[in-house]
């Protein structure tokens, strides 16, 4: 038989990456394994820019069956995926998606209620997100304390880790960096190198300071449970092995979509610099709390936000990371 | 339509049209708040909730008036009768329209009060409950009207007579 | 049953329901559901999409602007400021033929640089400037058509959200983009002036420069200070937003809020009641709905379309056929138009330039003066029959009841001309590329 499958995303295709391996990695390797292993055949129908489902609407979308499988962004979902949201109250994780994908990983193992999502009646395939956070302005800066008395732009949980730091935080949509930044009603934000090249914010905001706040595995690829039970089981079996494969693709992408952006920023002649470790470390202090704080959330929201956090600081130790300060929680 | 109906309904536009006004000083707040380097956070969440609950609060009046847009060439030259079809027609699909809105938002409703669904982070979380609760009830409110419509019609009134007199009292 | 043949089914069904009289907007969510159903086989999933684009499609800051626009229009509309400042360009310009026209169009040109969305043009515009035009016994469906034909300036000069997506879609400069969009953008408005001009040249009764029969004649209207302060007031109002924008006090989503307040007090120093200014709050609830409630359906069309997978289809054969240059360019605008008749301008950006943008880079076109005609014929589909959205905007924006055929017929010179500034980019690419080369 022939099956045909909605994927989509909020975000499109081009400058984000994860919807680029899902078009050029995900979607033609199911179709071409299930074509080659099975006698079925799958089609998809690929709506990423949000043209069958918005950024905060994909879950829905998956629950409803509107889309069969989901790029879904748990920070557009701070009540239905609170916990999932965890790399973002860590600040100063891993810069690399690889390594956060594998930390993350451990995490999701060892706290089996992060994957599950039967209660909007799909299932989890495989995780995904962004690459890593620094700092873009249109004034140099070199100081934490320098920031206070800006006005920076942000959308969601990112928003924390300016907390205390005097600036005048402007809530900005991915669409309206650029001409709020260049009109000045806002000198700069926090964004991902490749995001911040791809909309070309350097023109306008040409500091860019590496701060490593960490890549972030805050976007979980659904599959509407419908569908799973309607697939025959060897389809599924490839949909779960490509969407695995899916994961460190993506990661390894992350990586390297990081460093080309950092080096398309130079050349497009954008000021690269590093935040100091003196600097890191005094940034890092003040959100310290920030994961204790959190985890208490967590537990409200039915999680067992201390596990979930230790779980973390855990692997990250086990796999040789350090942070600028050490996250207490209990 | 009894006045009452129409007293309601307009009122339901009233309210929305007074929240739609307020929220230009929200916005104002914000760039002033801004300018003193205080920010507000959620005003985005806040209007972008808002602009929805005011809209479908303002859908029962835009049904009831028959105010929804359309083109008249060929509506204008048919008789009384082929009017009624027409009219009967559009209420009928409308109000499959409203039923379809209601159903399918129905359970996402029932979730969301459930969890008590919010948005945003930090310093002002803004529930999104609300909104959806308004547009089902809204909904719901425009299902009915659209059936007094349709009983109306079949009773053999005409819907253009009294759209048009409605016209100019707004 | 097959996706693509139920896709024109669905066409076919719509522009039958949509000549009888059933409301565009109905016959959009009536023809999606049917489908949606018949493609899943599912009322389930057909019902659940009703529900979820209801609740997300509408919840987005810059839908706050439509509403608070049109209250803006309506204050200044009361105010009697518009009055004031069209009687002063009446007898300031008097030598100018269609001078209230030409006003229409420098108006939209200026507020251009405030707005970046095409339908809270149409429905300001049509709240201000065409009562004024029609005092003035301006032709019908000239005083519509300027109206919705110089709504689409705003997605040339900056800031546009339609360049920005571009941008993002394509890697192109952002900031080249704006500065390419602003020779073609005076071009644009340029074109309409002339069009207005010859137009009144030869046919003076339609943009007549006596007020109607039973009206105070011009001449009995003094042009003293009182008129020329007031209005001044609406410059001064417009020089602020414009100010506080490009100044970085508010962004442009913003400016209308701030715009509405300033209106109200311009309304409030004019003498206006709080009567007055209740009424002028409510009519705009009452001239909204209609507007949001078209936006809505044509959102749940949108996602059948994109369900259907015809969109992909028509895409791939485009890319497929071998085509030449010219013929490639021609089957994109034909593409372009038909979606700009449906579809809303951003959706048809996301869903065809990741496809269109790299061919016709491949075919030699320049990306950004690809960018700018793609920008002019997705805007100029927004004046099409049988659906295009601005028509319907000014429809259901003018106070006073006017035939849809008229806005139609109206906008059909201004469509013409979008199409005719398209082709002249193409034929000479320096008026994009010129200023954003050399800068
Ligand atoms: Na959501
Ligand atoms: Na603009």
């Amino acid at each position: 038989d022939t099956f045909t499958l909605r994927i989509g995303s909020g975000h499109p295709q081009g400058p984000v990456t994860y919807v680029n391996t899902s078009h050029e990695f995900l979607v033609p390797e199911i179709e071409k394994r299930v074509a080659e292993r099975t006698e079925h055949k799958v089609r998809f129908i690929e709506a990423y820019g949000g043209s069958l489902a918005k950024l905060d609407e994909t879950l829905e979308a998956v629950e409803k069956g509107i889309l069969d499988m989901g790029h879904v962004c748990f920070c557009f979902e701070p009540s239905k995926a609170m916990a999932q949201n965890l790399n973002y109250f860590i600040p100063f994780s891993p810069p690399s998606a690889v390594k956060q994908l594998e930390i993350t990983r451990t995490v999701y193992a060892q706290n089996p209620a992060l994957a599950d999502f039967s209660a909007y009646n799909q299932t989890f395939m495989a995780l995904s997100g962004y690459d890593n956070y620094n700092v873009g302005t249109k004034f140099e800066w070199e100081k934490f304390a320098d920031l206070s008395g800006h006005k920076l732009g942000g959308a969601g949980p990112n928003l924390v880790w300016l907390e205390g730091s005097g600036t005048t935080v402007v809530q900005t949509g991915i669409p309206d960096y650029y001409t709020n930044i260049q009109t000045g009603v806002i000198e700069g934000n926090m964004l991902f190198p490749s995001s911040y090249y791809g909309l070309k914010l350097y023109e306008v905001a040409p500091n860019y300071k590496i701060i490593d706040m960490g890549a972030m595995m805050v976007n979980g690829l659904m599959i509407n449970n419908d569908t799973l039970a309607k697939l025959p089981p060897e389809v599924v079996e490839i949909i779960r092995e490509v969407a695995t494969e899916y994961e460190m693709v993506t990661a390894e992408a992350l990586d390297r979509d990081q460093a080309a952006g950092i080096e398309k920023l130079k050349d497009a002649g954008a000021v690269i610099t590093v935040l100091s470790e003196q600097e890191r470390q005094a940034w890092a202090q003040r959100l310290a709390g920030l994961p204790a704080t959190k985890a208490k959330e967590f537990t409200a929201a039915g999680y067992d936000g201390p596990a979930i956090f230790n779980s973390y600081l855990q692997a990250a130790k086990a796999a040789g990371y350090s942070f600028p300060v050490d996250y207490v929680i209990e | 339509m009894t006045s009452r109906t129409d007293g309601a309904v307009s009122l339901l536009n009233a309210l929305a049209a007074m929240w739609a006004f307020v929220l230009a000083f929200v916005i104002l707040a914000d760039v002033l708040g801004r300018a003193i380097g205080v920010s507000f956070q959620g005003t985005v969440e806040l209007v972008a909730n808002s602009i929805v609950a005011i809209v479908f609060l303002q859908f029962p009046l835009t049904i009831v008036r028959g105010r929804f847009l359309r083109s008249t060439v060929i509506y204008d030259a048919v008789s009384d009768r082929g009017r009624k079809m027409i009219d009967l027609m559009s209420c009928v699909l409308g109000l499959g329209i409203f039923v379809a809105i209601a159903w399918g938002g129905w359970s996402d409703m029932i979730t969301s009060f459930r969890i008590g669904e919010f948005e945003g982070e930090g310093a002002l979380r803004v529930p999104v409950y609300p909104t959806r609760a308004i547009i089902f009830a809204m909904s719901v409110l425009s299902i009915l009207c659209y059936l007094q419509l349709i009983f109306r019609l079949l009773g053999g009134a005409r819907l253009s007579d009294y759209a048009e007199s409605q016209e100019q009292e707004v | 049953m097959d996706p693509t043949l139920l896709t024109l089914l669905s066409l076919g069904l719509l522009i039958a329901m949509i000549l009888v009289g059933v409301p565009i907007g109905i016959s959009l969510g009536a023809v999606s559901l049917a489908g949606l159903w018949l493609l899943f086989d599912s009322w389930e999933i057909a019902r659940g999409t009703a529900g979820s684009v209801a609740f997300s499609m509408l919840r987005e800051y810059t839908f706050g602007t439509i509403p608070l626009f049109i209250i803006m229009g309506n204050f200044i509309a009361a105010s009697g400021a518009a009055r004031d400042l069209y009687t002063m360009t009446n007898r300031g310009l008097r030598r100018i033929p269609a001078r209230l026209a030409v006003a229409t169009v420098i108006g939209n040109t200026i507020f251009a640089a405030i707005s970046g969305v095409s339908v809270a043009a149409a429905a300001t515009f049509s709240r201000i400037a065409y009562p004024q035009m029609r005092r003035y016994n301006y032709d019908r469906p000239m005083a519509l058509g300027v109206i919705a034909g110089s709504a689409m300036l705003g997605m040339l000069i900056p800031p546009s959200i339609l360049l920005i997506f571009w941008g993002v879609l394509t890697e192109i400069s952002i900031g080249k983009l704006f500065v390419a969009g602003i020779v073609p953008g005076f071009m644009v408005a340029g074109l309409f002036i002339l069009y207005l001009v010859f137009t009144a040249i030869r046919h003076p009764e339609k943009a007549p420069y006596h007020v109607g029969e039973g009206e105070p004649s011009v001449t009995a209207e003094p042009l003293g200070w009182p008129v020329i302060l007031s209005g001044g007031l609406i410059l001064a109002l417009v020089a602020l937003v414009i100010g506080g924008i490009w100044g970085g006090l508010f962004t442009p989503t913003e400016a209308a809020g701030v715009g509405a307040l300033g209106a109200l007090v311009i309304a409030l120093l004019k003498g206006v009641t709080w009567r007055g200014i209740l009424d002028g709050i409510i009519s705009a609830g009452v001239t909204t709905a209609p507007i949001m409630f078209l936006l809505l359906m044509a959102g749940l069309y949108s996602r059948f379309l994109v369900t259907s997978g015809t969109l992909d289809l028509l895409t791939e054969w485009i890319v497929n056929a071998g085509f030449g240059p010219v013929t490639l360019l021609i089957a994109m605008t034909l593409v372009w138009l038909a979606m700009g008749t449906l579809l809303d301008s951003s959706s048809i950006i996301l869903l065809t330039v990741p496809i269109f943008a790299p061919i016709a880079q491949s075919f030699g076109y320049d990306p950004l003066v690809f960018a700018i005609y793609g920008i002019l014929i997705i805007e100029a589909g927004l004046l099409t029959p049988p659906f295009g959205i601005l028509v319907f905007v000014v429809k259901g924006s003018v106070p006073e009841n006017v035939p849809l055929s008229e806005v139609f017929r109206g906008a059909v010179p201004y469509w013409l001309l979008i199409c005719l500034a398209g082709v002249l980019l193409i034929l000479m690419p320096g008026l994009v590329t010129y200023l954003p080369n050399n800068m």
